[in-house]
């Protein structure tokens, strides 16, 4: 046995207690950072050597190395439900503001602007002769025009600015591509050394993370320590190259057009955008729909009436959908209001009569259901919608939460673990010293044979 | 199961957000006393709600176009009534005309009653009670329906309905024609000329004739209004009803049970403060705080 074999011993074990230690105190610094997985130091005795043919004595401990604690089935799992929640959760979002728009059920809304509008024909009818009447007609109608108008620009805002994430989206989702591809690079170039190089590693996973929330991405380790990134077929990283998604979103399709083939986006942001966006555009044609037919059957009817004047011909509405809806001029006067159907006859209603009786008249291009029916079916539409994107946003979120909990349990650092720890390395280092000062006394003892005094 | 120390507080902070959540959204409740703020707190509920409000404004306007319909054909009923004094009086005068007895004063005392008498039809059959509308023109509700020529009358008007709706499926005619009034106002001249000549034999067997038929004719218009203005009462007690029950759906639908929704806000409040507890709890103990100086 070389002489200072033991003290030698002594301090590797101190040196590999230190970085038990140190790995305790990173730890413990990481608690709350998210996506950190806790490390554990492996441990490994020292060859043994022989001190005779029958003896063969160890030479102590070694810090084999040092490694994340992390599962990486969990990982794809959670990888998976991250795209499913961002995708669900931003359509939720999205329809709760569309939803708010529309000011349903209320006093604001224009269920009851449509309501005013055909009670004041109605009064008309009454008073087809008023003044008073016609005035009130004149102010149902534009407050019922500007609330339509208000709800489609509100709504084209909105659209607007769908159009705007989903691009924002995808550019995010090609920056973490290329700082994917650089990551893999260097995780390999520490992997061929032998280390594990953790902080890459959990930086490397909280980008995928961050990609599959983006655009439902999904992950495939190699063997070499380097990971693979698609989106539907299409790579997007590979090695150290990323290879972008294009730009050209194709809402109706749900997918980005490309060659030789689209790339369907089935998860993420960029999908809860897409869907959300389509719907929007639903409720939109809807909305320009019953807003035509309006425009349509009120100026019909409108044209062939008379004024208090027997002037004929006037038109009501001017415009031809949502977008530009408004009272004509031909009724800036009150008094050309075309309430009768003969003319000369100012006390004559037909006209009025057949508005009133336009409120409950089934219309062909509305698949047969009233003005106002038809509103409230697709208020009942978008509250549903936005009722079940909740529902499922919230039961996703539990699935994940619970995966989390999962990984937590794996990966997360638990301080009273981290405090057993430091005691017990702390005990093992003061154990280690102990051990270099019995055979420093050793030595000492051998020396005060040989040395002079 | 292993705990780590970030989900200790995770979950901790989760039970306490939902516990406010809950907690907030009772609070908006009991406060406005709504439970349907968007379609998408009861899809199904907001719709049905847009239907019943619909309905409910539609009845308010058939109230308002009741009390229209009312108040003309309360005018008009004055109208008939006045008329029917008009033909009391104009029935005694001609049987007091077709007596010979009559001295030439008391002839002249009935021909200017007579005279008298058709400037009141006139008035009544031209008269405007809104001021704006002629109560019996007919549609062209802004043309004087009697004009008199040469001390003939005749009507301008066009006698057609003014229709009021007073419920979904009933349409009522609030106006009569005053074509007949012009007929009366005419035959009355017939009688002042009767007076003039002495014609008695005419007055009498003639005159009280068609006076006889212009009243009981009068008195059926009297009975029509009487009809009408029942079947409005009618209507109107309907709607009433009908509207108290559909507000009454609608607030089932919209508002809340205040005191299931208090009782609510209480144990939500409850648990919240419990959760807090907890927190503050957990939070105070951990490993570090038994250990001393190493």
């Amino acid at each position: 046995m070389p002489s200072f074999q033991g003290i030698e011993l002594g301090a590797r074990a101190m040196r590999a207690f230190q970085i038990g230690l140190e790995v305790t105190g990173h730890n413990v610094a990481n608690v709350n950072t998210p996506g950190f997985s806790r490390r554990r130091v492996h441990f490994a005795n020292t060859p043994e050597y022989a001190f005779n043919p029958n003896i063969r004595i160890g030479t102590g401990v070694i810090v084999q190395h040092v490694q994340r604690v992390r599962e990486m089935m969990l990982e794809q799992r959670i990888n998976t439900n991250t795209g499913d929640f961002a995708r669900l959760d931003t359509l939720r979002q999205q329809l709760q503001n569309i939803e708010g728009l529309l000011m349903e059920p209320g006093e604001q809304g224009i269920g009851a602007r449509l309501n005013a509008l055909f009670n004041a024909f109605d009064e008309l009818a009454t008073r087809p002769d008023s003044l008073a009447a016609r005035q009130s007609v004149l102010q149902a109608a534009s407050a019922l025009v500007g609330t339509i108008r208000s709800l489609h620009d509100n709504w084209n805002t909105l659209q607007t600015q769908l159009q705007q994430r989903m691009t924002e989206t995808v550019r995010e989702a090609n920056d973490l591509a290329t700082q994917l591809g650089r990551l893999n690079e260097q995780i390999r170039a520490a992997h061929s050394g032998g280390a594990e190089a953790s902080d890459l590693l959990d930086q490397r996973d909280r980008l995928m993370t961050r990609l599959s929330e983006l655009v439902g991405a999904r992950a495939h380790y190699n063997t070499d320590g380097s990971l693979m990134v698609f989106v539907d077929g299409h790579t997007l990283v590979q090695d150290g190259a990323s290879f972008p998604l294009p730009l050209s979103i194709d809402v109706p399709n749900r997918d980005l057009d490309s060659t030789p083939v689209d790339i369907r986006i089935q998860n993420g942001q960029l999908r809860g955008l897409m869907d959300a966006s389509a719907n929007l555009q639903d409720y939109q044609n809807r909305l320009n729909l019953f807003t035509n037919t309006l425009i349509t059957q009120v100026n019909t009817l409108h044209q062939t009436g008379f004024d208090l004047d027997g002037n004929t011909g006037w038109l009501f509405f001017d415009g031809t959908d949502a977008s530009d809806i408004a009272l004509h001029s031909d009724i800036s006067d009150p008094r050309r209001i075309a309430a009768s159907g003969v003319a000369g006859a100012p006390g004559n209603n037909g006209i009025a009569m057949a508005l009133v009786n336009l409120r409950n008249q089934p219309q062909g291009a509305l698949g047969g259901m009233t003005l106002s029916q038809y509103y409230n079916n697709l208020v009942g539409q978008v509250g549903n919608d936005a009722r079940v994107s909740r529902n499922r946003a919230e039961s996703q979120q539990l699935t994940l939460e619970h995966l989390h909990q999962i990984r937590e349990s794996v990966s997360g650092v638990s301080l009273d673990e981290e405090a057993a720890n430091l005691v017990k390395f702390q005990r093992s280092y003061q154990a280690a010293a102990k051990v270099i000062s019995t055979f420093d006394s050793l030595i000492q003892d051998v020396l005060q044979f040989v040395a002079p005094r | 199961m292993r705990i780590s120390t970030y989900w200790q507080f995770r979950r901790m902070e989760r039970a306490t957000e939902q516990s406010v959540g809950q907690m907030t959204l009772w609070q908006k409740r009991v406060a406005t006393g709504r439970r349907i703020e968007q379609p998408s707190d009861d899809p199904v509920g907001s719709v049905h709600a847009l239907a019943l409000r619909e309905q409910v404004q539609q009845i308010d306007q058939y109230g308002r176009n009741i009390r229209e319909a009312r108040m003309f054909l309360q005018a008009t009923e004055q109208a008939f009534a006045d008329i029917g004094e008009i033909l009391h009086r104009t029935r005694q005068i001609v049987t007091q005309g077709a007596n010979d007895t009559n001295d030439a004063n008391a002839r002249e005392a009935l021909i200017q009653e007579i005279r008298e008498l058709k400037r009141r039809l006139l008035q009544i059959g031209n008269q405007r009670p809104d001021g704006e509308r002629y109560l019996f023109s007919g549609q062209t509700v802004h043309t004087e329906p009697i004009t008199v020529t040469g001390g003939v009358a005749s009507y301008v008007g066009d006698g057609n309905p003014l229709l009021v709706n007073i419920a979904a499926d009933r349409v009522i005619t609030m106006n009569f024609s005053g074509a007949r009034i012009a007929d009366l106002h005419n035959k009355l001249n017939d009688i002042e000329n009767n007076l003039l000549s002495g014609n008695s034999a005419q007055l009498s067997m003639v005159d009280l004739n068609d006076i006889e038929q212009f009243q009981s004719e009068f008195h059926r218009y009297r009975g029509e209004v009487g009809v009408r203005t029942r079947e409005l009462d009618n209507y109107e007690r309907l709607h009433l009803s009908r509207r108290d029950q559909l507000t009454g759906n609608l607030a089932a639908i919209e508002e809340i049970d205040l005191a299931e929704a208090i009782s609510q806000l209480k144990q939500s409040e409850l648990r919240y403060q419990a959760s807090l507890q907890v927190f503050t709890r957990i939070q105070s103990v951990n490993l570090f705080d038994f250990l001393r100086g190493g």
